[in-house]
């Protein structure tokens, strides 16, 4: 039988001609595809390609109108782009990688709006993955840090301490852990010294000496003498070692009271810790300076902060460090996507490159951003330990008659191996900061033009950046709008007060210092406002701001009290009662050794027993 | 429509000239085009081999048609036999050499489902096979002479779709 069916050749060979015609047509479709879905996985909201062209010939990819949703503002495009022209290398592209020789972008536009929604919909992915997952976990920073702005309101209503619980107290729980505490270290050292079984000891040293009390040679002979003898000198010396035992115990009970004290000791730090708590909780206004910055400004601020970590981690997340194995979701298909395993392996291609891309971009318009601008990229990938160098980025300006007198943004990320490394100075003078409602103090600032600048550097998990405003000619406009004005007289004259003092600052300066896991870095925020803020509420409203002060701590105070003496008492009767237990073993041990030993002298005079034994070594000797 | 031109193709390849090795032949790579997904490097090969060799065209049609609801069935079966195969260390080598040549890296062979897909087809295309061969067997001595004589039957066979498919008869 024939195995080959040579007439099917030709139809093979017409096959496979259309199937290549199919993938010729297909491309485009296939890469404006490739770069939406990629995109929008990556960024974590939606990614749009007008066109994409692939020109086989010289191996040149163009592509149209590509305008990424920003995934904090949907309704809002990240940027837009009206061109952009790459060489793609074809070698590579045989491997399925991307390997960019040379690549021109033109007609780059900022904060677009955009008609639809850039949104996602919302999907069951994996949990703790994804953009969706590292937005969530922004958003959870955000809530933690972001400080209410000042309140004058409370200060108009009587304080309302019963709103303060007594369940919420840190002392209590403090007062409550000492006292278990002490119930649990009370029963452990009673059992303890029960193991320890000094009764035992003596029991048989006390029978002893009541049996060698009347006793003599005549009674006992000879040989039962010197039996007894050696009785006593065994019991005298389990006696000793006995002694020793209860020492070493009182020793580690001490050990242990100190546990119970150290838990006394942080019942007033607990205390302390309360009166904050209890005082935020009828959010009485601080003159302290340092918390006023953060009361002002950290609205604005942890939002920027927030867009700093989640694209930070988001670039950790795509572009990992080292040479292992890397998990992406598969390509979006009617069959199940699964997950591509890639392999990176040094000195080969990796799969997205771009070796150097140079850009002119020109922002139009009358925006802050406008402008002709100039940026260089070099050895962007997705692979880096497979590539060997760090990517390194910068940006100037370079002319325009709108928007900022000078901007220059460079930076670098080495995520060659672990703990990565990324950097970012930007620094833009002459830039329309924003207008910003200060909450609380009824006012809004419009910082008009000013200098922005911003450092950021990332090592491993850590992040440490500062970000600073400064504006040396700022209006100032009473906002009636977004807080209405006090009802009564007198807090209508502490507004009055804030507003004249911060509505005679000219120049201000507000610095942004975030440092610490990039999971939740601290934030605090300084600003030459405070101080005018601070004095002008410790001028206005000091007197009745203690007053309320004094009222919390004294609520907190008798929600405490009892529960803190009482389990200072209890530690003390716990201390007291295992010293007494344990002196009251060592006095009766003492008691019999002195007895024994009083008869063991007499027992070894009588002639023919031995040498008088002297008494037992001092404990230190006996060590 | 569907249906009919299923049941079309299962005739055509039950009762074509082939013998029944070259049908089951034909079925047991036809699986392969229903079990990993369509569009991928290896199914050229296939088609290729389907094409050139004398096994009965209409049963890889038969074959095709049959996998593809299984396929979609056990995509996650496919997932997790391919995560199995590709974190599996003594296998890296390997994977790293496909997804680093030319060519070899369009197979796409580091996806989860391709792979898992791809390797479940060998293993079973020599039990699918046999299997296949047998019930081709079994049709035409048993069941065969009942059905020509139905109704269903002729209207089947009687279709253009029918001749077609004589085209591609072993």
């Amino acid at each position: 039988m024939k195995w080959i069916r040579w007439t099917a050749l030709l139809p093979l060979a017409v096959t496979l001609v259309l199937i290549a015609l199919a993938v010729y047509f297909y491309l485009d479709p296939a890469v404006r595809r490739g770069v939406e879905v990629t995109g929008t996985e990556a960024v974590g909201a939606r990614v749009d390609l007008a066109s994409a062209h692939v020109a086989l010939g010289d191996g040149s990819v163009t592509l149209r109108g590509l305008a990424v949703t920003d995934p904090a503002r949907p309704m809002t495009n990240l940027f837009e782009v009206e061109e952009i022209v790459f060489r793609a290398a074809v070698v590579p592209a045989l491997e399925r990688k991307v390997v960019i020789d040379t690549m021109a972008v033109r007609g780059v536009r900022f904060g677009t709006v955009r008609k639809t929604s850039g949104a996602l919909p919302a999907r069951a992915g994996v949990a703790g993955e994804g953009p969706g997952a590292l937005r969530r976990a922004v958003d959870d920073w955000r809530s933690r840090v972001k400080v209410p702005p000042i309140s004058l309101n409370t200060l108009t209503q009587s304080v309302n301490v019963d709103a303060i619980s007594a369940e919420s107290l840190a002392t209590l729980r403090a007062a409550r852990g000492a006292h278990a505490y002490a119930d649990t270290a009370r029963a452990k050292l009673i059992a303890d010294l029960q193991a320890l079984d000094p009764r035992g000891t003596i029991d048989s040293a006390t029978a002893l000496a009541t049996r060698l009390e009347k006793a003599s040679l005549r009674s006992l002979g000879l040989g039962g003498v010197r039996t007894a003898v050696a009785d006593v000198r065994r019991t005298v010396t389990a006696l000793n070692e006995l002694d020793d035992r209860l020492r070493d115990f009182q020793a580690a009970t001490r050990a242990n009271a100190a546990g119970l004290t150290e838990r006394l000791e942080a019942i007033p730090a607990a205390r302390q810790a309360d009166y904050a708590y209890a005082r935020s909780l009828l959010r009485l206004p601080t003159f302290d300076i340092p918390s006023i910055g953060p009361q002002l400004f950290s609205p604005i601020f942890t939002e920027k902060v927030g867009e700093l970590m989640y694209w930070a981690r988001l670039l950790e997340q795509y572009v990992p460090p080292g040479l292992e194995r890397q998990f992406r979701a598969g390509p979006s298909r009617v069959r199940a996507s699964g997950t591509d395993v890639l392999f990176p392996k040094a000195r080969v291609y990796p799969d997205f490159l771009t070796r150097l891309a140079e850009l002119t971009l020109a922002i139009g318009g009358e925006g802050a951003a406008a402008g002709a601008y100039s940026a260089r990229v070099e050895g962007l990938t997705t692979q880096p330990a497979v590539y060997g160098a760090p990517t390194r980025f910068e940006l100037t300006r370079s002319g325009g008659r709108a928007g900022p007198t000078d901007v220059r943004v460079s930076g670098s990320m080495d995520h060659r191996r672990a703990p990565v490394q990324d950097a970012l100075q930007a620094s833009f003078s002459g830039i329309t900061l924003p207008t910003v409602v200060l909450n609380g103090v009824g006012a809004r600032l419009d910082f008009g033009t000013g200098v922005s600048e911003l450092r950021v550097a990332r090592r491993g998990d850590s992040l440490d950046g500062r970000w600073l405003w400064r504006a040396t000619r700022v209006r100032w406009t009473r906002d009636t709008l977004t807080q209405a004005r006090a009802t009564s007289p007198a807090m209508r004259l502490v507004e009055d007060a804030l507003w004249r003092a911060v509505s005679r600052i000219d120049s201000v300066e507000v610095e942004a210092r975030f440092d610490g896991p990039i999971s939740g870095p601290r934030l605090g925020i300084r600003t030459n406002i405070a101080s005018a803020v601070g004095n002008a509420l410790r001028d206005q409203m000091g007197d009745e701001v203690r007053r309320a002060e004094q009222q919390v701590r004294a609520r907190v105070d008798a929600l405490v009290d009892a529960r803190v003496a009482e389990a200072r008492t209890k530690a003390d009767a716990v201390k007291a009662d295992v010293e007494a237990r344990i002196a009251a073993e060592r006095a009766r041990l003492e008691e019999q050794k002195v007895a024994l030993e009083a008869r063991l002298k007499e027992l070894v005079r009588i002639p023919g027993i031995g040498s008088p034994v002297t008494s037992s070594p001092a404990p230190s000797s006996r060590r | 429509m569907l249906l009919l031109k299923f049941l079309q193709t299962m005739i055509s390849a039950l009762n074509s000239e082939g013998t029944p090795g070259q049908i089951a032949a034909g079925m047991a790579l036809g699986l392969c085009f229903g079990l990993t997904p369509l569009v991928s490097l290896h199914n050229v090969l296939v088609l290729a081999v389907a094409m050139l060799t004398t096994v009965s065209f209409p049963g890889v049609m038969l074959g095709w048609a049959i996998a593809v609801p299984v396929g979609f069935m056990l995509d996650p079966l496919f997932d997790r036999v391919g995560m199995v195969l590709l974190t599996t260390d003594a296998l890296t080598p390997l994977f790293v050499w496909i997804v680093n040549t030319p060519v070899v890296s369009l197979s796409r062979l580091n996806n989860t489902i391709v792979l898992g897909s791809l390797v479940s087809w060998l293993v079973l295309l020599v039990p699918s096979y046999v299997l296949f061969r047998f019930l081709v067997a079994r049709y035409r001595r048993d069941l065969y002479a009942r059905l020509e004589r139905s109704r269903a039957f002729q209207v089947v066979k009687a279709s253009k779709i029918w001749n077609v498919y004589q085209l591609f008869r072993p």
